[in-house]
C-alpha cells in the first residue's frame, strides 16, 4: 500500500512541466556568464525549474541562452555569508544596521535591497539602497515592523537573503517652542507692534517657531489657551483681524497668527498667509493640525498689538500655553 | 474508552450550555476618540488632565472597573479623589456626572488611587451597576483631574497613559517638554497732556460800580464771559490727574487787591476789593475743586499767595478734559491807583 502511495506522489511530480537539465532549451531563460545555480533563493522561477537527484550545474560561455551548455554535475552556490540585521528604534525612526555581506569564488556585492513588512514573513516592500551598511526608516507609524535584507551580486541578482528581524515603533509626539519669553516693547497709537524675543518691532516679524512632529496615524492637533494682555485689570482687547498685517492702529487689539511651513494646516482665522489674526481668551483653540504621520512641521507664530489713545499706562502681561495632542 | 470520551464531551457540553450568556459574548475592544487635554505640558508643572474616550463595551454590572494608569514620572501623591470628576453620556454635552466615593455604593462609583505616586486611578461600578446613569456601550467618557497635586514628570519625553475600561483598552501619548508656555509683555508708556489756551489776559479798568472779568483780549468785560482762557488736560494714568494753581493776588507795587478768602466760593460784591477765580468743566471728564467750583458769579481764591492749591482733578484715565477759567476783580472806593498784575501758574500732575 505504501509503495502505491509513493508511486502516485512521484507520478504527480513528474508532469509535463518538468525540464531535465539535459533537456533545457533557450526558450525559457538566459544563462549569464559564467554560471547559474540554485542558491540565493533561485531554486525556482516562473520559467523553469532545475531538478537533479544530486548536484546540478549549468554553465555557459555567453550572455544569451543560445550559447550555454547544461551539464549534470555538482551544484554551485554562491559562497555568501549573509548580513545579520540589527534594528534600533529611536522615536519614529527605525535604523537597520548590518555588517557587509561577505562573498567568495569571484562573487561581488553590488548593493542591497531592504524589505519592510507589517506582518512576519512579508510581503515585503523592497527598496534598493546601494552598497551601504545602514538604512533609516523614518517617520514610521506606531506598530510592529519586520525587515529583511537581500544581497545583490554584480548583475543585480539576489544571492542572499538575511533572516527577518522585527522592531516595534511606539507613538511619538515631539513638540517644541523656540522662545518662551516675548515682548512687544512700548505700544503706540500710531501703528502696530509685533512681539519679538527682544523688545518688539514695528514691522511684521515672527516671534517664535512652534515645531512639531508625530507618527500618529491620524496626525496631531496643536491648541493654545490663555488670556489677553492685562495690566492690573486694564486689558488690550482680543481681536479678530482679517486680511491685514497692521490691524487697526489706534484701536484696542491683541491677536495671534500662524504661518505654516508646509505640512500643518492652520485654520483660516489664524492663517498669516491670508494676513488673518485672532485670539480667543480662555478657550482651547486649534491653531494647527495634521491628518497623518508627519515629519517635522514648523509654524511661525506672530503676535500683534494696537492700542487706542489714552490706553491705560502700565506693563501688560499674559501667558499663553501651547499643547499638542495626537488625533486618536 | 470510546464511551468515556463521549461521556466527557457530553458533560463539557452541558457545562458550557449552562454558563451565562454574557460570559460567552464578553469581548475586549479598543477605546476610541481618546485624548488627554492638559493645562500644561511643561516638565514638573502642575497640570490638569481632561481624559476623554469612547468605550465600545461600557460597564453595566457591579465590580467592573475603569483604570487609568499614568506612566512613571507623573506624581499624584497628594491628590484626593475630590479633585477628580467622572462624567459620561451618549453624546458630548449630555453627560451624566457620577458621584465618586472611596468605596462603591448604590449611588456612587468607587474611586481609589494606587501605585507609586498614585499613578493608577481605579473607578469601580456602583453596587447597583448604575449610579447616576448606566455606563452604556459607546458612551463618551470624560475623567478630569484638576491641577491640584497633579505634577508632570521632570524629564522631557513622550509618556503613554494606558486606559482600561472594563476590558476595552487604549493608550494616549502625551509629550512633556521643557516649557510649553510663552510669556508676553508689553508696555504702555505714561502720557499726560496739558495746555493753557491763553497766557496773557486782562481786566481793563477796574471800577467800583460793577465787577470786572478778565478776557483773552486784555480789555476785560463787565459781564462774565465764557472764559478768559481754557485749560486742557488728559492722561492715560490709571488714577487720573490733578491740576493745581499757585500765585499771588493782583499786585501793584506794595498795593494789592484783596483775594477772595475762604474754602468755598463767594459771591462777587462790587465796591469791595475782591480777586477770584472760577472754573467749570466745558467737556470731558473731571471736576473743579473748591473754592474754584462756584456757580456763575461766585469766585474763590484763598489766602494769597497760593501755593499749589488743587484746582481740578480727574480720577481715572480720561480723554481730554477742557475747563473754562474766569477771573473776577472788584475794587473799593479807595483802592490805590496803579497797574495791578499777577502771574498764576497751573501745573498738571498724573496720578500713576
Amino acid at each position: 500500500m505504501k509503495k502505491i502511495i509513493i508511486g502516485l506522489i512521484l507520478l504527480v511530480s513528474i508532469g509535463s512541466s518538468i525540464v531535465y537539465a539535459k533537456d533545457l532549451t533557450s526558450a525559457h531563460f538566459i544563462v549569464r556568464d559564467p554560471s547559474i545555480g540554485t542558491g540565493g533563493g533561485y531554486q525556482s522561477s516562473g520559467s523553469f525549474k532545475l531538478y537533479s537527484a544530486g548536484n546540478t550545474n549549468i554553465s555557459g560561455n555567453g550572455g544569451t541562452s543560445t550559447s550555454f551548455v547544461g551539464r549534470d554535475g555538482f551544484l554551485q552556490y554562491p559562497q555568501v555569508v549573509s548580513a545579520q540585521l540589527t534594528p534600533t528604534v529611536n522615536g519614529s525612526t527605525v535604523t537597520i544596521n548590518w555588517s557587509a555581506t561577505t562573498v567568495a569564488d569571484g562573487y561581488t556585492v553590488s548593493g542591497y535591497k531592504i524589505g519592510r513588512a507589517t506582518v512576519s514573513g512579508g510581503p515585503y516592500t523592497l527598496t534598493s539602497i546601494g552598497n551601504v551598511v545602514t538604512y533609516d526608516y523614518t517617520n514610521q507609524a506606531p506598530g510592529d515592523y519586520y525587515f529583511i535584507l537581500q544581497t545583490l551580486d554584480a548583475f543585480g541578482n539576489v544571492i542572499a537573503t538575511s533572516n527577518e528581524v522585527t522592531a516595534t515603533v511606539s507613538e511619538t509626539l515631539s513638540f517644541s517652542i523656540s522662545a518662551n519669553a516675548l515682548s512687544f516693547g512700548p505700544l503706540t497709537v500710531g501703528g502696530p507692534r509685533y512681539a519679538t524675543t527682544s523688545s518688539g518691532s514695528s514691522t511684521l516679524t515672527p516671534a517664535h517657531n512652534i515645531v512639531a512632529a508625530s507618527n500618529a496615524s491620524t496626525g496631531y492637533t496643536i491648541i493654545y489657551n490663555g488670556t489677553t494682555l492685562d495690566s492690573n485689570g486694564n486689558t488690550i482687547a482680543p481681536a479678530t483681524i482679517s486680511g491685514s498685517t497692521t490691524g487697526t492702529p489706534g484701536t484696542n487689539q491683541f491677536a495671534l497668527s500662524l504661518l505654516s511651513q508646509g505640512i500643518a494646516t492652520v485654520p483660516t482665522s489664524y492663517d498669516q498667509t491670508s494676513q488673518n489674526w485672532n485670539f480667543a481668551q480662555n478657550t482651547l483653540s486649534t491653531i494647527a493640525a495634521t491628518t497623518g504621520p508627519t515629519a517635522t512641521a514648523t509654524l511661525n507664530a506672530y503676535y500683534i498689538a494696537n492700542i487706542p489713545t489714552l490706553a491705560a499706562s502700565g506693563t501688560y502681561r499674559t501667558t499663553i500655553t501651547y499643547e499638542i495632542t495626537a488625533n486618536y | 474508552m470510546f464511551k468515556k470520551l463521549i461521556s466527557n464531551i457530553l458533560i463539557l457540553s452541558v457545562i458550557v450550555s449552562m454558563m451565562p450568556a454574557t460570559a460567552l459574548i464578553a469581548t475586549a475592544a479598543s477605546l476610541s476618540a481618546m485624548s488627554d487635554t492638559m493645562s500644561s505640558q511643561t516638565i514638573s508643572a502642575n497640570s490638569s488632565h481632561v481624559i476623554r474616550f469612547t468605550t465600545p463595551t461600557g460597564a453595566g454590572t457591579t465590580a467592573q472597573t475603569i483604570v487609568i494608569t499614568f506612566p512613571s514620572g507623573f506624581n499624584f501623591t497628594s491628590k484626593t479623589i475630590g479633585t477628580v470628576s467622572f462624567t459620561h453620556g451618549a453624546s458630548t454635552g449630555a453627560e451624566s456626572t457620577e458621584t465618586l466615593a472611596a468605596s462603591p455604593s448604590a449611588t456612587a462609583w468607587g474611586a481609589a488611587f494606587s501605585g507609586t505616586s498614585n499613578v493608577i486611578l481605579t473607578l469601580t461600578t456602583p453596587t447597583d451597576g448604575v449610579g447616576s446613569a448606566v455606563l452604556a456601550p459607546n458612551d463618551k467618557v470624560i475623567i478630569t483631574y484638576d491641577s491640584t497635586n497633579s505634577i508632570n514628570p521632570g524629564t522631557a519625553a513622550n509618556y503613554a497613559i494606558t486606559l482600561n475600561a472594563n476590558g476595552d483598552t487604549g493608550s494616549i501619548t502625551v509629550p512633556i517638554i521643557t516649557n510649553s508656555q510663552v510669556a508676553i509683555t508689553a508696555t504702555v508708556d505714561q502720557s499726560l497732556s496739558f495746555s493753557v489756551s491763553n497766557n496773557a489776559i486782562g481786566f481793563g479798568s477796574l471800577t467800583t460800580s460793577n465787577s470786572r472779568f478778565a478776557t483773552s483780549n486784555g480789555l476785560g468785560a463787565s459781564a462774565e464771559p465764557t472764559n478768559a482762557h481754557t485749560l486742557s488736560a488728559s492722561t492715560n494714568a490709571a488714577s487720573g490727574y490733578s491740576v493745581a494753581v499757585s500765585g499771588a493776588t493782583l499786585t501793584s507795587g506794595a498795593n494789592t487787591i484783596t483775594a477772595i478768602p475762604g474754602a468755598t466760593a463767594t459771591a462777587l460784591a462790587p465796591a469791595t476789593e475782591q480777586f477770584g477765580i472760577r472754573g467749570n468743566l466745558a467737556s470731558g471728564s473731571g471736576s473743579l475743586v473748591a473754592p474754584f467750583n462756584g456757580a456763575a458769579g461766585s469766585y474763590g481764591f484763598g489766602t494769597s499767595p497760593l501755593t499749589t492749591q488743587p484746582f481740578a482733578s480727574s480720577s481715572g484715565a480720561s480723554a481730554t478734559s477742557v475747563y473754562n477759567v474766569n477771573y473776577a476783580a472788584n475794587i473799593a472806593a479807595l483802592t490805590e491807583a496803579g497797574s495791578y498784575t499777577t502771574t498764576l501758574t497751573y501745573v498738571a500732575t498724573a496720578n500713576f
